[in-house]
């Protein structure tokens, strides 16, 4: 039970209002490839990736859910279970910003984890290459993110581009590190049990039990 | 259409997973991206549909639940590991059994008993704590007996005999079983193996999932070593094999004559042609050996009773010839009874015994073989108890076999006995041979005509065959109280103790065996009762469920399969435009019902469903041309669009300063922007709003809001198809849903899908207005199952009550969750109609169906068609045993990749039979 050797399955969710460019990211992390031809999303899809994350496999389960809000009510299926939450926004689109206030409670309320203080988020801005359509300035926008970034526990925050693979491969790195840690951390908190006490005792119990024959 | 699909699966090469981190180039597969409009997510996953097909015990990878463990040892190995060793050692016993069958004696030393004593090694050693071994310094099982023996004294016995033999005869192989083949000897190897799997003590040795710990296998290996526990066994060394006291003389016979080939073996002779001088004595001996080798037990069949010196009767009836008298069973539970005259017998073992040729003609001739199954009467005929008697069958034909004269002594009825037993458990003796208090067989009472006497005394029996219902009688303990039951005194003499095959033969190790059989036998029983129950049970169920949820489902029940109907074609559409009869309306319907429109020329086909879907979906009465209503149609069409581009302007505008407004605020002090509630995108409030315009902005604001969604999903509608490639056609796209839109403003507005609604009707129609009239009809019925209505809920439902009656294997996988969310992966197929699943051929075949269907015999098409998509893929699904998320994957791998004539074929089956379950009900 040493741990490092282990494989294991990270549950990550995209979520955030739709043409934020979810399926795109995720598209463009595990298949390194951009395609305008996507379809809007309708239910969920998901895909898989293997990464070494330091000496360690893991496969990285990636859920692509519909953004408008109107499918929230099926999150609760696709969010069961989940290790990290990354919500994107699109650095173009000043609403989508705006939602992830909701996004944020939606999936706190829904996936219900364990530890609702701490459970890992991760702020992703998209379509950075889209500089001229910027509702906001670069610099200012990324004042602003941050602050709420902090103002939500201190999730990490990225600027993407899923159209021309920028920060995305990274971004998804420090996502797969982050829910990793936890997850150690967590174990860490049940040390393994000796399982020899038990059985040196029986024997004992067992040897005297025959004396007094 | 077609070579899409096979087109598909060279572009379906998934690009492989890469685990280098740092490949950052761009792949742009251009190919792969317009090769098909399916969905293109479908071909992004990380294995693919062939995976599925290709490797059912894929590892798992997909759980929900959080960071799991993905090489855990699957569940089965252990379980599948002490399957093998029971199922070996099950294997031994049946072969030491069938052998012991046809022997007097087991030699223990045998390979029999060998290759069984291995095998019962194997089962205890199986988990066994190698520190426990280690403590004891043994490397044998050895070790266990002496842990055994503390809290089983009995088993002192065992360890004292294996420790004598060891001593005395070394030389044997696998000295480490030793122990098992004493403790079989003593008879207590059964008995051992149950305190093993049942003490405390012995579970301290082994590991959790160790075979003598198994919940349900644990006492297996004790149960089936009951019945070589109750083998006689020898030690034959090589000079006592004299010691012998086999009652069963051929038996002895053959091991006298070691001519015969190998006396260790049973088993006939591979070769016989040896000896002889002449070709034709080489042959006829050759048969007659193999005949008289077909007697002794083999590996066909089994002996259940042999006895020689059995006269039979010359057909002329002058005086009986005395023979060999056996009966087999084989392995279709088939009973032979065979005489062989006793010459031919010793001829056959004899081989250099000189007999001529006629002589053995004549006694070849004699030789008889009765099949029982011909059987139906047997007559006893019986002058004194004591005394000889005579048997006589009596076939189904009429005909009488010689009468065969058993020598004075209890012959006929062991023979009896040894038949009864054999008989069962299909068949049995009418009236059945009494049992009496010495639990000795005995001719019945009832038959005896007359008992006090000593006078002769007649007995037939029936063979009647036994149904499952009606078990045999239950042996009578009331004759103990009877004085008349006709009392035969244990003979301890009668060589049929030896054969423990015998089950009316009984000691005390039998009588174990008997009643651990009986109480098998009892649980079986129940265990078939139960199922019944339950078989009736799940019956009414799957009952209730058809009347509670699938009643409504089917509005006419009277429909009769045409699944040879043409489909509508040219010809006949102008018939139909021709007369409108209500006839021709019928059988269009059912034409596009069972075959669909057009002959696979994709333009003409469109042109035709051109005409024929608006009158499928209402838009046209059946007997009004298109004319005055499409004129009406497109007038209203372009007036509607004109009212809105007034709303699209000023939404425009709106967005532009709001824009533009942002960016000038670009200096604005970071102070503000820092706290952490402010809006930090808003745009200025604007305040001076009065009631009037209230209502204008507020639909600005809804119109807005629709036109930034209908925008954001037209641009990703179907780009890969032709069609969509145009702008101008998108942009059609664009102006169908707006509209519908602005005259359902009061609806739900637009929602994600709708526009995937709507593409296949432009690509047909190519005209915006019809397309939004047959949009609209389309739309009463789906919106119902967008979010926020109930539509869905009933459609998961219904599918959910579907599987449980059609296919409760599936349903089993699809009922691990209360709720609905298993069966998500048809989430999309019932907002859309199967729009994404399908290629656009396939979505135009299916939607006609589905309207046809309507019409004809069911609003719930779409229901039919999900559950043929769950039953066609139905093994993959089972054998993968596929969760919640395997399903989502396998469904989006499977887009664009499924037989439509398949499945609608086999929908339209499932239609069909559920309509005769509720015509039966009604
Ligand atoms: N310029 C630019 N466009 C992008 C980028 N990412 C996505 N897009 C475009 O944004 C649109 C929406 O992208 P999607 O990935 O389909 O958005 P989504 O978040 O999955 O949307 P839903 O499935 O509706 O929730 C598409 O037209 C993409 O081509 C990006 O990084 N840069
Ligand atoms: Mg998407």
């Amino acid at each position: 039970m040493s741990g490092t050797r282990r494989k294991a399955l990270l549950k990550v969710i995209i979520l955030g209002d739709s043409g934020v460019g979810k399926t795109s990211l995720m598209n463009q992390y595990v298949n390194r490839r951009f395609s305008n031809q996507y379809k809007a999303t309708i239910g969920a899809d998901f895909l898989t990736k293997d990464v070494m994350i330091d000496d360690r496999l893991v496969t990285m389960q990636i859920w692509d859910t519909a953004g408008q809000e109107r499918f929230q009510s099926l999150g609760v299926a696709f969010y069961r279970g989940a290790d990290c939450c990354v919500l994107a926004f699109d650095v173009t689109n000043a609403v989508s910003f705006k939602s992830l206030d909701s996004w944020r409670d939606e999936f706190l309320i829904q996936a219900s984890p364990r530890d609702p203080e701490h459970f890992p988020f991760v702020l992703l801005g998209n379509k950075i290459d889209m500089e001229a359509n910027r509702a906001v300035s670069a610099k200012r926008h990324v004042t602003m993110a941050q602050s709420w970034c902090a103002a939500k526990g201190g999730m990490p925050y990225y600027e993407v581009s899923a159209k021309e693979a920028v920060n995305v491969e990274a971004a998804f790195q420090a996502i797969a590190r982050d829910a990793l840690a936890r997850e150690s951390a967590d174990t860490s908190d049940f040390p393994e049990l000796e399982n020899n006490i038990n059985l040196n005792e029986n024997n004992r119990s067992s040897s005297s039990g025959g004396c007094n024959c | 259409m077609w070579q899409h699909v096979s087109a598909e699966s060279t572009l379906f090469r998934r690009p492989q997973l890469r685990k280098e981190r740092n490949a950052s180039e761009i792949e742009r597969d251009d190919k792969g991206e317009k090769g098909h409009d399916s969905g293109i997510s479908s071909r992004t996953g990380s294995h693919s549909t062939s995976d599925w097909c290709a490797s059912p015990s894929l590892p798992r990878q997909t759980r929900h639940g959080s960071v799991a463990d993905v090489e855990e040892t699957t569940p089965s190995t252990s379980q599948i590991r002490k399957a093998k060793l029971i199922d070996t050692l099950k294997m031994e016993v049946k072969i030491l059994m069938e052998y012991a069958a046809g022997n007097a004696s087991v030699d223990l030393n045998s390979g029999y008993v060998t290759s069984l004593c291995i095998a019962v090694q194997n089962c205890v050693m199986d988990g066994i704590r190698k520190r426990f071994l280690g403590l004891i310094g043994m490397k044998t099982s050895l070790a266990l007996l002496h842990t055994v023996v503390k809290g089983f004294p009995s088993a002192q016995l065992v360890i004292d005999k294996t420790k004598e033999h060891e001593t005395k005869d070394s030389c044997t192989s696998s000295s480490q079983v030793r122990w098992i083949r004493e403790a079989l000897h003593t008879r207590q190897l059964s008995t051992i193996l149950n305190y093993m799997a049942t003490s405390k003590e012995m579970h301290r040795l082994y590991d959790d999932d160790a075979l003598l710990l198994d919940r349900a296998k644990s006492g297996m290996p004790a149960a089936l070593l009951l019945g070589p526990c109750a083998i006689s066994f020898k030690r034959m060394a090589s000079d006592s094999s004299s010691e012998v006291l086999s009652r069963v003389e051929w038996t002895d016979r053959m091991r006298d004559h070691p001519t015969n080939g190998s006396t260790s073996s049973s088993r006939p002779p591979l070769s016989v042609k040896r000896q002889g001088s002449s070709l034709v004595s080489m042959e006829r001996q050759s048969t007659s050996r193999d005949y008289v080798f077909s007697l002794h037990a083999n590996y066909r069949s089994t002996l259940l009773y042999g006895k020689n010196n059995v006269g039979l009767e010359d057909s002329s009836g002058g005086d009986s010839t005395k023979g060999y008298l056996s009966l087999h069973k084989n392995f279709s539970a088939d009973l032979t009874i065979r005489w062989t005259p006793n010459q031919l017998m010793t001829s056959s073992s004899q081989p250099n015994s000189a007999t001529s040729k006629d002589e053995g003609k004549f006694q070849w001739k004699q030789a008889i073989t009765i099949e029982m199954n011909q059987v139906i009467y047997i007559h006893l005929h019986q002058k004194q108890e004591e005394s000889s008697s005579i048997i006589t069958f009596v076939t189904c034909e009429g005909g009488q076999s010689p009468p065969l004269h058993f020598p004075s002594g209890q012959h006929s009825l062991v023979f009896l006995t040894a038949l009864e037993s054999g008989l069962t458990p299909l068949y049995r003796l009418d009236p059945p041979l009494s049992q009496d208090q010495c639990k000795e067989k005995a001719l019945p009472r009832l038959r005896r005509r007359t008992s006090a006497t000593n006078s002769s005394s007649d007995y037939v029996f029936r063979i009647v065959r036994l149904t499952s219902s009606a078990p045999p009688p239950p042996p009578t303990e009331d004759t103990q109280s009877d004085d008349f039951a006709p009392s035969v005194p244990p003979s301890p003499s009668n060589g049929f103790f030896s054969l423990p095959s015998s089950p009316a033969m009984l000691s005390s190790v039998d009588d174990l065996v008997n009643t651990h059989v009986g109480q098998a036998c009892r649980s079986m029983q129940q265990q078939i009762m139960a199922r019944a129950f339950f078989g009736w049970l799940s019956y009414v169920r799957h009952l209730r469920t058809v009347r509670e949820h699938l009643m409504g489902l089917i509005h006419n029940k009277k429909i009769t399969p045409e699944e040879d109907l043409p489909p509508v074609d040219e010809a006949f559409w102008s018939e139909c435009t021709s007369k409108r009869t209500p006839e021709l309306w019928d059988e269009c319907i059912r034409r596009v019902y069972w075959a669909g429109i057009g002959s696979g020329k994709e333009e003409e086909d469109k042109a035709l469903r051109r005409q024929i879907w608006p009158y499928l979906l209402g838009v046209f009465e059946w007997t009004e041309n298109p004319e005055p209503k499409t004129t009406l149609f497109t007038e209203k069409y372009r007036d509607d669009v004109e009212e809105w581009r007034v709303l699209e302007a000023e939404v425009r505008r709106r967005d532009e300063e709001a824009f533009n407004a942002a960016r000038a605020r670009k200096g604005a002090t970071p102070i503000r922007e820092m706290s952490i509630t402010s809006d930090v995108f808003d745009e200025d409030n604007e305040e001076k709003k009065d009631p009037k315009d209230q209502e204008w902005e507020d639909l600005i604001d809804k119109f807005g809001a629709n036109l930034h969604r209908i925008e954001k999903d037209v641009e990703r509608c179907d780009r890969a198809l032709r069609f969509f490639s145009n702008a101008q056609n998108l942009e059609s796209l664009r102006r169908v849903v707006c509209t519908y839109v602005r005259r359902n403003v009061d609806g739900d507005g637009y929602v994600q899908g709708m526009c995937d609604i709507a593409a296949p009707l432009l690509v047909i129609f190519q005209d915006e207005a019809l397309t939004l009239e047959c949009y609209t009809v389309l739309m009463d019925r789906m919106k119902e199952n967008f979010p926020h209505h109930a539509g869905m809920d009933r459609c998961l439902s219904n599918l959910r009550s579907l599987v449980q009656v059609v296919d409760p294997q599936i349903f089993s996988l699809l009922s691990t969750s209360a709720d609905f969310t298993q069966l998500y992966f048809s989430y999309r197929w019932f907002l859309l109609d199967f729009k994404r699943e399908l290629p656009y051929d396939g979505v135009f075949r299916v939607w006609e169906t589905i309207w046809a269907c309507g019409h004809l015999q069911s609003k719930s098409f779409p229901l039919f068609f999900s559950l043929a998509m769950l039953t066609n893929y139905r093994d993959t699904i089972i054998s993968n045993n596929m969760d919640f998320a395997d399903l989502i994957k396998f469904f989006n791998d499977m887009t664009a990749r499924h037989d439509v004539t398949r499945l609608l074929i086999s929908a339209r089956l499932h239609l069909s039979s559920l309509t005769s379950v509720l015509q039966t009900l009604d």
